[in-house]
């Protein structure tokens, strides 16, 4: 019962452990595949983001470029004040961040160059139509361009047609009426070493209430271009993608036969990369190929720490329960323990209950059995006085009749030794029967039961007196008796203690002239007296004045089987009471005895004396 | 046996008690015709005309039977509880004549119908008179129930 319980509590600490590193485990690993999942989806969610933004971007500038052209609609001679005036309303640092400027490029036919030119000169110092060519076709040169900053004074009276990236840009504008880039390109802008790549998003700009619905309308119509220009990776950088999104961007201009032509690379890109994703874009007639990767910060931020704080955390709480439950288990061992104690103690309790319960019983077996053996000895007894009776009697009865038979038979012709001979063994014959009488009177004693009654002792001694006194008819017998208080015993047997007492005085006070005997109260002892002057005896042998057939004097002075005084005792003794006696040779004798449990008015010093001979 | 009808019939064991008993009981009533047996067996064979008494005239029966209670094989008690039990018997006197004084057999006797308890004394000469008189009680004084009676 203990056993188990024992080592399931052994193991349950480390059973918990066990399953504390199983999931720590699992949760890490968990965790590390979440992570994972959740940085791919993060990475999505960067490249959306990342192409939004340069959506959203390139949106924005187309807006600003129809916003200029909207100027040329209401306004045909816009002025370079104009010009400047509205770029600077469009706030473009604050705006249009990214954007390295806006230009207006007039569609210059060959005749009108000089006047141009002149103009131009004319208005901005030193500035020229560049680079100078007499082909005989129109020339678009920078008219105006705003910020004028350095990079774009530089650009400044350039002829975009010249280049033929920029003029295949241009006629697509011109003749789909829409905004249109450039491929990837230098610009004229590009002033110091570290040079960018660019681009141009250009809009057609026609004359005003021109028919601009075919292809010949539009090339007839078309006044100039609103140009936009762009350093790709200060726009590129400007969108924030690789510092707030942690990817890097690379962006290439896509032909339509597939050639790449690097449009921005950033920083550089990891050589190795957990996520790369490409989306195509197309900007204003161009397909644009982002390329996106993820920076290692990426990944560092996105998977690190996670899993580290769940293996921490998950060891943590693994040792923090794995401690619990040893305390648990240390708490429910002792407890146990207690119990285990306590049944124990229970167990010892019950097994001295039952230890009792045998010890009562046993005792009870015993109490049965001594009374079965007390039963048996009184039945061996009660059959020993029966046959003492029976028995002991006929043979008795034989040596007696059989003698008296031949002394009346043959009595004559005997010696007189003869005839005095059977005499003797006839009385000794008979003398044995009265022996035998009395012991059986004696041990009828012991069984008989006491049935106790109020007795008067007045009358009761007169009456025991009469009847002895009528057996002595030829002595001189004085009967004194005082105020007796009544005893409360058993009728018959107090009856016999005066018997024997009153029988025994009559006797001892043979030859006293008159025989004396004196029954009175004692209150000193609270005790009945019977005094006689009788013999008396020799207080040295008191204490075998009641002892079974012990006798004080020769039995040829005085008859008995000195069983008398030893009745008296007994009978005394069983009704709680005592006797004793004083005695002096020739003067005579007193005899004191009480009867336990007098109970009558007066009998305050009996009874004590009862209980003291009770005792 | 003889087929004299005893007057007493005897039931005793002890053979000097039985002498001392027919001494006594001759002394009183000289004439008395006493028949003695030794156990309860022989006193109801006796009684029954069975055994060694068979074919014995059962219809007359002795005056008094004087019962000891010891005996052997069959005691006074039992011989004294079949007598009051047969019809033809009940009414026949029966004196127990024993050794004992104890209270028990007194008052059992007594119970089972005894017509007298007598305590043999031990010395002789009153053995001898509480015999004689006892006998001569019962064979001349008191008169025993008539024939009709036993036929019962």
């Amino acid at each position: 019962m203990e056993h188990p319980g024992t080592l399931l509590h052994l193991r349950s600490p480390v059973l918990v452990a066990a399953g504390g590193v199983l999931l720590t485990a699992l949760a890490t690993g968990l965790v590390w595949r979440e992570a994972a999942v959740s940085s791919r989806t993060r990475f999505d969610d960067a490249v959306e983001e990342a192409a939004d933004r340069l959506h959203f971007r390139m949106d924005t500038y187309a807006a600003a470029l129809r916003g200029l052209r909207g100027l040329y609609a209401i306004h045909p001679q816009v002025s370079r004040q104009d010009f400047r005036a509205y770029v600077q309303d469009l706030q473009l640092h604050r705006i249009y961040p990214g954007i390295q400027g806006l230009a207006w490029a007039p569609r210059v036919p060959p005749a009108d160059v000089p006047a141009f030119a002149a103009r131009l000169a004319d208005e901005v110092p030193a500035a020229q139509l560049w680079p100078v060519r007499s082909d005989g076709q129109d020339r678009f040169p920078v008219a105006y361009i705003e910020p004028q900053d350095d990079r774009n004074l530089a650009a400044l009276g350039f002829d975009l047609a010249s280049d033929p990236t920029r003029l295949a840009a241009l006629v697509q504008a011109r003749d789909t009426g829409v905004l249109t880039a450039t491929a990837p390109l230098t610009l004229a802008q590009e002033i110091t070493h570290r040079k960018q790549l660019g681009f141009l998003l250009v809009l057609p700009v026609y004359k005003l209430h021109a028919a601009v619905a075919g292809l010949d309308e539009r090339r007839m119509a078309l006044a100039g271009f609103v140009t936009g220009v762009f350093r790709a990776d200060d726009l590129l950088l400007a969108l924030g993608i690789r510092t707030e999104l942690d990817v890097a961007v690379e962006v290439y201009d896509v032909a339509p036969d597939g050639r790449r032509i690097v449009l921005h690379r950033g920083d550089g890109s990891p050589q190795v990369a957990r996520y790369v994703a490409e989306k195509t874009y197309e900007v204003a007639g161009r397909t644009w190929l982002l390329r996106i990767v993820a920076l290692p910060e990426f990944q560092d931020r996105l998977r690190g720490q996670l899993w580290l704080w769940t293996l921490v955390v998950g060891a943590f709480v693994t040792v923090l329960s794995w401690y619990v439950t040893l305390l648990q288990a240390r708490t429910t061992r002792a407890a146990q323990r207690s119990a285990t104690e306590l049944a124990r103690v229970a167990q010892a309790l019950r097994d001295g209950e039952t230890a009792l319960r045998e010890l009562n019983s046993e005792l009870e077996r015993r109490v049965t059995d001594r009374t079965a053996q007390l039963q048996a000895a009184v039945d061996d007894l009660e059959a020993f006085s029966y046959s003492v009776a029976h028995d002991l009697r006929a043979p008795l009865r034989a040596v007696s009749g059989f003698t008296a038979i031949v002394e009346e038979d043959a009595g004559e012709h005997l010696p007189e030794a003869s005839r005095r001979q059977l005499a003797q063994v006839r009385r000794s014959a008979e003398e044995m029967g009265h022996l035998i009488d009395d012991l059986l009177t004696f041990s009828r004693l012991g069984k008989q039961e006491l049935a106790r009654a109020d007795v008067d002792m007045n009358l009761l001694a007169q009456a025991v007196f009469q009847n002895l006194a009528a057996m002595e008819p030829d002595r001189m017998l004085q009967f004194r008796v005082g105020a007796l208080p009544p005893a409360w015993g058993d009728p018959a047997m107090v009856r016999q203690v005066l018997v024997n007492l009153l029988g025994n005085a009559i006797k001892y006070t043979r030859g006293r002239d008159p025989a004396v005997l004196e029954l009175d109260w004692d209150p000193g002892p609270g005790a009945y007296r019977l005094r006689d002057n009788g013999v008396g005896f020799d207080m040295r042998f008191a204490s075998k004045l009641f002892g079974v057939f012990e006798r004080l004097h020769p039995r040829d002075q005085f008859e008995g089987t000195g069983v008398g005084l030893a009745l008296v005792q007994r009978i005394v003794l069983r009704h709680g009471g005592r006797v004793w006696a004083q005695g002096e040779p020739g003067v005579g004798a007193t005899f004191w005895f009480t009867v336990g449990g007098q109970g009558s008015a007066g009998q305050d010093g009996g009874g004590e004396q009862g209980r003291e001979g009770a005792t | 046996m003889t087929d004299t009808l005893p007057d007493i019939l005897l039931v005793e064991d002890n053979p000097n008690d039985a002498e001392l008993a027919l001494r006594a009981l001759r002394k009183a009533t000289p004439a008395v015709h006493v028949l003695v047996v030794r156990d309860g067996v022989e006193a109801l064979d006796f009684l029954r005309g069975t055994g060694p008494f068979h074919g014995r005239d059962v219809t007359v029966l002795p005056k008094v039977m004087f019962l000891d209670l010891k005996l052997p094989r069959v005691d006074g008690l039992e011989v004294l509880r079949q007598v009051r039990d047969d019809p033809r018997l009940k009414c026949m006197p029966v004196v127990i004549l024993t050794s004992s004084r104890q209270e028990r057999d007194v008052t059992e006797c007594y119970r089972l119908g005894a017509n007298g308890y007598v305590v043999k004394p031990v010395d002789f000469a009153t053995f001898s008179e509480t015999l004689g008189t006892s006998g001569r009680y019962w064979l001349t004084i008191n008169q025993p129930p008539p024939a009709a009676v036993h036929e019962g």
